[in-house]
């Protein structure tokens, strides 16, 4: 039995010498993330979900997005946009800047899963940087997983591929 | 002074009056009679009639044209007004449809306006069928795992997890099958980097324990060494913290529930008790270490110890379990390895003192295309040894492929050459088909 008081007590220590204050899951705020996205302020503008739109989004994510509409910033040839996939059993919410035909930075802004933490950091995130959609609709390199993420992962992939097509539907407009 | 003579005045007369006769003759011979006269006059009245006619059709024109140019003005006007009323009209019909936008993705967001509670709950699961063709013994199917998550936020830094499991189909009485509660802890975000789990949770060992859903593994069979060496599913009740790091290392540690293995079977996996009306006079300790700050790279270590594993005999051994792993990807190139072992010291059977075992598994994953899915192959060298009454010496080469004609979904065939392996008695050789999916 002394090893439990012994434990408990080390376990309580650790815990106590921690920062005990609640932080949520919300890793970077929406809107810090658009303001941080631009060199000046951007115009809020609306991409609306017309029949074309979602036959394609649902041919890319496989299922309908939700709503009528998704809001996105653009200054000149950038936009932001703010996204959301469920990887296991909630939605990441993922933050995209694209410029041209490519994307510029993926951030992962909310995260609930149970495991998975590792996709919110840059050694992932930085994968995304430069990616593109070819014809097809398919990302010009491959994303490198992580061991016990893969849905999360897989989530991530397929809001990247929305975010290129969303992107060159607004440029084309 | 002297008087001019008549001559000469008459000469002078002469010589003024004859140019004047002269010009006036050539004068009555230019003249028009009165007759061309009157026709040139004709000729001119005409004329005047013909322009006044003519500034007379001027003036109507331009009265007609005057009179056209105030009618258009009068129609532009009438245009400008009833386009500004259009676009008035439009204004007003944006911020209808954006009034009725917002309200449907309100009425959509709130669930049809159910309590809040359904919000934050979600509900997932996984599930696989496996069918087994022994060479040596009975062919078996059978559905092995219907698994349901069931989580809630309580708030934005405190979340129930919870697993539920129906294995073989049928659990009760006289039945193969059972039903499991695997995990059900609070977890509580102290903070992005430090979380704990209180109650029951995956022991954080091995690359299966945690992550085993059907379609995150190649195989019909989980591998051989995380079933009978960590022993995989394994579950304990407890408290574990959790700490990351943003160049890629976490730690975790655990302070849980232990095993309870009888002495005389030396079998590791019937000692869990998992965590059902489960003896706890000994404390298990647990700790890992991981990195996976390279994208498709996971290296891992984990120990376990607990100071007393036969609980409730009266054989007296410690036990201590030790785990390293890999899991490397690139592109569609992946390979895993695991080395996991036992050592018991004490009052145990010899042979059940060490028991250890290592797999390779190499595999290549294509995208066969986007609507389509993909294709994966793999091989796995497994060599193990554990002890169930007796040291059972395994060594079991593989084959397979995996489909995924989506993510979640997978498709599984793999060929097994058991002959060199123990536990497998008579069986030579196992093909087997499995099928499972997540969601």
């Amino acid at each position: 039995m002394y090893s439990y008081r012994t434990i408990l007590g080390v376990l309580i220590y650790i815990l106590c010498g921690h920062s005990v204050h609640a932080i949520e899951q919300v890793y970077l705020e929406p809107e810090i993330f658009i303001a941080q996205s631009f060199d000046d302020p951007p115009e809020q503008k609306i991409l609306w979900l017309t029949k074309e739109v979602k036959v394609a989004i649902k041919a890319i994510i496989g299922h309908d997005y939700p709503g009528l509409r998704i809001r996105y910033w653009q200054q000149g040839g950038r936009t932001a946009w703010i996204l959301e996939e469920i990887g296991k059993v909630k939605p990441i919410t993922t933050g995209f800047v694209l410029e041209g035909d490519e994307m510029c930075a993926m951030r992962v802004l909310i995260y609930r899963e149970s495991h998975g933490w590792e996709v919110r950091y840059p050694f992932f995130t930085d994968q995304f940087t430069g990616l593109r959609l070819d014809a097809s609709n398919r990302l010009n390199k491959p994303i490198d997983g992580i061991s016990g993420a893969t849905l999360s992962v897989n989530a991530l992939t397929r809001l990247s591929k929305l975010a290129l097509y969303l992107h060159r539907k607004t440029q084309a407009q | 002074m002297k008087r001019p003579s008549i001559i000469t005045v008459w000469t002078v007369c002469g010589l003024i009056w004859m140019p004047l006769l002269c010009f006036a003759q050539a004068a009555s011979n230019e003249l028009p009679s009165a007759a061309e006269m009157w026709r040139i006059i004709q000729m001119q009245q005409q004329q005047i009639e013909a322009l006044t006619a003519l500034v007379q059709a001027n003036q109507t024109e331009v009265s007609s044209t005057r009179a056209e140019l105030a009618a258009a003005q009068t129609e532009v006007a009438r245009a400008q007004a009833e386009a500004s009323t259009a676009i008035a009209e439009l204004k007003a019909t944006q911020q209808q449809v954006e009034a009725t936008t917002l309200a449907v993705e309100a009425f959509g967001e709130n669930h049809f306006s159910m309590p809040g509670w359904f919000e934050r709950t979600s509900i997932g699961g996984y599930g696989e069928l496996h069918a087994n063709f022994n060479s040596g013994a009975d062919n078996e199917i059978d559905f092995h795992r219907f698994v349901l998550f069931f989580n809630h936020e309580f708030n934005d830094w405190i979340t129930l997890f919870s697993e539920l499991e129906l294995e073989h189909s049928v659990a009760g009485d006289d039945q193969n099958g059972e039903i499991e509660l695997e995990q059900a802890f609070i977890r509580m975000d102290w903070s992005a980097h430090f979380n704990t789990d209180a109650g029951v949770f995956l022991m954080p060992v091995g690359i299966l324990n945690e992550t085993h859903e059907p379609n995150t593994f190649y195989g019909v069979e989980r591998n051989n060494i995380e079933k009978y060496i960590l022993p995989s599913t394994w579950w304990e009740a407890g408290l574990k913290g959790s700490y990351r790091t943003a160049n890629g290392f976490a730690f975790d540690t655990v302070i849980s529930s232990g095993l309870d293995l009888d002495g005389g079977d030396g079998y590791i996996r019937s000692a869990r008790q998992k965590v059902s009306q489960a003896t706890n006079d000994e404390a298990a300790l647990a700790a890992r270490v991981k990195y996976s700050g390279i994208a498709g790279l996971e290296i891992a270590a984990s120990v376990f110890y607990q100071d007393d594993l036969d609980q409730t005999g009266d054989a007296d051994y410690s036990g201590l379990l030790s785990t390293a792993h890999i899991d490397y990807s690139a592109g569609g190139f992946r390979i895993r390895a695991l080395y996991a072992r036992w050592d018991l010291s004490g009052d145990i059977t010899a042979d059940a003192e060490e028991q250890y075992g290592y797999y390779i598994e190499p595999s290549y994953r294509w995208n066969l295309s986007e609507y389509y899915g993909d294709l994966g192959v793999y091989a796995r060298f497994s060599d193990y040894e554990y002890y169930k009454k007796g040291l059972q010496e395994n060594k079991v080469y593989e084959i397979g492929l995996n489909y995924w004609p989506t993510n979640n979904v997978v498709f599984k065939l793999d060929y097994q050459d058991t002959n060199d392996a123990d536990q497998y008695e008579d069986i030579d050789s196992v093909i087997n088909l499995g099928v499972g999916y997540q969601f």
